[in-house]
């Protein structure tokens, strides 16, 4: 049962549990940030080692001039557009059930959003001479419209996540102890821009949050939809596709709420917030999952049967390679793994525990990359000239770069609930009355 | 008592020992090696479009079949150097051929290998070659002088709404907090002052 949130015991246990990361973590929490930690330093190294030798370290040659780094961005930046897109559409549809989880969706669309934003100066060669986008930018770069779309969404994205934190940070600056330090003070003091939570706040916050959450969604979509057209309006093939923009938008929700999924699970694990967090609201999530995974299988489909049915000279080597050559193991190890059995997990009745849940989130996230992989290589890889394919190695320096960035994301959400609540506190009590039944069912 | 060699003799033997061991050493290797291979190649152009390369392999007059020929273009992007275009295998002729349908117009200079075996170099002169990469679409002009500003216009508004979104929370509550603020200070000087007069 989900705490009635309204009554004093049940609200001082909200905020007990809401509190908890910033201000008992527990004792794996240094441990295990001080890994992370590890991990992303190494991988700084490794991506200095790339800036020093170039990138032929990270596997890239001419005959393979996208890989890795390609598909990352794309897969990072998608998860952002998942967890931001989860909270806003929730948001605007009145989803009561969504409170517990809108601050967790939030951070997950940020902190993704920086580290993929990230990869569109990791992949360039020369990182040092990024300034020149912003002092010589030439419109027809793909390159200058991602810069212009993630800084864009990644502004959006901060305001989405600060607007609805007002109260809490308000809420967390009356709770700071008497020893806090006058800095620390002063920061929640700025932050939570006085709030008292009057109806006229309220209102002004309301409409402000309302007017972020509209806002937000045709942003994720369009700014997704550049990603997509910096490979479909190349003359390419299997790039040079129309429906490449909304194909990428699902598959960067699909994507999204299963991070969302995973994210949720470690947090209510680690902070033990079985009692606000249920089972329902994995189900919920994961029905969203499998009709986005539907959805993506079906723009694959669809790909696919237009591509190989028509087969024109540039495209039929593209289709062969994917679904009976080299490609195909992980082309088809996608198709079963990261769409059918996530699918499958999400909606039978045998498998609706936590534990499942997440694991099919775990295939659809990894599905995903392998799939950002499948549309990046084989067409980098394909000859213009002559007919002796490209080969990607991954190397160490593209695989520790790439682990790097996947720990960086643990990382920074750990680190950013030291700083405010994990659970959204005055929506929650908002949200969920005393009379209200409860949200989730038993914790499994 | 060890029986005397007269040193002379000795060195002559031994000299003579070695250079017999020397010759036999240095003519081995003739007589068991094979003739040494020879790979021909040519491009010839084709009346349906693109060039046919035909590449031979001998080896002593024999002509060697199933052998994988590669050939090669030289090129001088990213420095001077030579790029693969593809391999064939030699037929029962000894000859391996395969379609090259050149990208660029221009001379080109390709090469057969097998092995570390490299024919001579072969330069051809290629026109109306098919680009790999379509050539760019006609231009637009109407929609292209106007699809940059408009774009431009677009994402000053975004950047303006998401300016005002978050200025007008953070103004509005702020001075909302200083009113309330005002008002509990006149409050409580209205109360002290009641209280004073009582």
């Amino acid at each position: 049962m989900v705490a009635n949130a309204r009554t004093p015991s049940s609200r001082d246990a909200l905020h007990d549990a809401a509190f908890r990361p910033m201000e008992a973590p527990g004792r794996w929490f240094w441990p295990v940030a001080l890994g992370l930690a590890g991990i992303v330093a190494v991988a700084f190294g490794a991506y200095v080692y790339q800036v020093i030798e170039g990138l032929w370290v990270a596997g890239y040659n001419d005959k393979a001039f996208y890989g890795i780094y390609e598909a990352n961005l794309v897969a990072f930046i998608g998860v952002s557009y998942g967890g931001a897109l989860v909270s806003a559409v929730l948001r605007l549809t009145n989803a009561r059930w969504r409170a517990p989880i809108t601050r967790m969706a939030e951070a997950v669309a940020l902190v993704s959003l920086v580290v993929g934003g990230a990869f569109a100066i990791i992949h360039l060669g020369r990182p040092e001479r990024i300034w020149r986008l912003i002092v010589d930018p030439q419109a027809s770069s793909p390159i200058v419209w991602d810069l212009i779309a993630i800084s864009t969404y990644l502004l959006a994205t901060a305001i989405f996540l600060y607007l609805p934190l007002i109260p809490d940070l308000a809420t967390t600056r009356d709770r700071l102890p008497a020893r806090a330090p006058r800095l620390v003070r002063a920061f929640y003091r700025l932050v939570a821009l006085g709030w008292t939570g009057t109806p006229e706040q309220r209102r002004l916050l309301n409409r402000s949050v309302g007017a972020i959450a509209i806002l937000i969604i045709p942003l994720a979509v369009s700014v997704h939809s550049v990603l997509a057209w910096a490979f479909s309006m190349t003359s390419r093939a299997g790039w040079h596709s129309s429906i490449f923009g909304p194909y990428f938008v699902v598959g960067a929700l699909y994507s999204g709420v299963a991070l969302v999924v995973i994210v949720v699970a470690a947090f209510r694990r680690a902070y033990r917030l079985e009692r606000y967090i249920s089972l329902d609201h994995f189900v919920s999530l994961a029905r969203i999952m499998a009709v986005l995974a539907a959805v993506y299988l079906y723009f694959t489909f669809s790909e696919m049967l237009t591509a190989g049915y028509v087969r024109t000279r540039e495209e039929a080597p593209i289709v062969a390679v994917m679904l009976e050559g080299a490609y195909a193991p992980a082309f088809w190890g996608f198709v079963v793994l990261g769409i059918f059995v996530p699918i499958m997990l999400s909606v039978l009745s045998a498998t609706r525990s936590v534990r499942y849940l997440v694991l099919a989130a775990a295939l659809a996230v990894v599905g995903m990359w392998l799939k950002r992989m499948l549309i990046t290589l084989p067409t980098a890889t394909a000859p213009l000239i002559g007919d002796v394919w490209g080969t990607v190695q991954l190397t160490w320096v593209a695989i520790v770069i790439t682990v790097g960035a996947t720990a960086a994301i643990p990382l920074g959400l750990m680190l950013i609930f030291r700083f405010m609540p994990i659970l959204a506190v005055d929506e929650m009590t908002e949200l969920l009355p005393g009379s209200a039944p409860a949200v989730g069912g038993e914790a499994r | 008592m060890p029986r005397h060699v007269p040193p002379i003799r000795s060195i002559v033997g031994g000299t003579a020992v070695a250079v017999m061991l020397l010759g036999l050493a240095l003519a081995s290797p003739v007589v068991a090696s094979d003739p040494p291979a020879e790979l021909t190649f040519i491009a010839e152009r084709r009346a349906e479009g693109g060039w046919m390369l035909r590449a031979t392999l001998t080896q002593g007059g024999a002509v060697q079949s199933q052998q994988t020929v590669e050939f090669l273009q030289a090129v001088d992007f990213f420095g001077p150097r030579w790029i693969p275009l593809g391999n064939a295998t030699t037929d029962t002729s000894g000859v391996a051929s395969r379609l090259y349908s050149p990208t660029s117009n221009g001379v080109q200079r390709l090469v057969a290998r097998h092995a570390a075996l490299q024919s001579a170099p072969v330069e051809i002169t290629v026109v109306g070659a098919v680009p790999a990469i379509p050539r760019e679409p006609a231009d637009l002009p109407i929609v292209r002088a106007w699809a940059l500003p408009i774009g431009a216009a677009v994402l000053v508004g975004v950047w303006l709404m998401l300016a005002a979104i978050l200025l007008s929370a953070v103004i509005g509550i702020s001075r909302s907090a200083r009113r309330k603020a005002r008002d509990n200070r006149l409050g409580d000087t209205i109360g002290q002052s009641i209280s004073e007069q009582a």
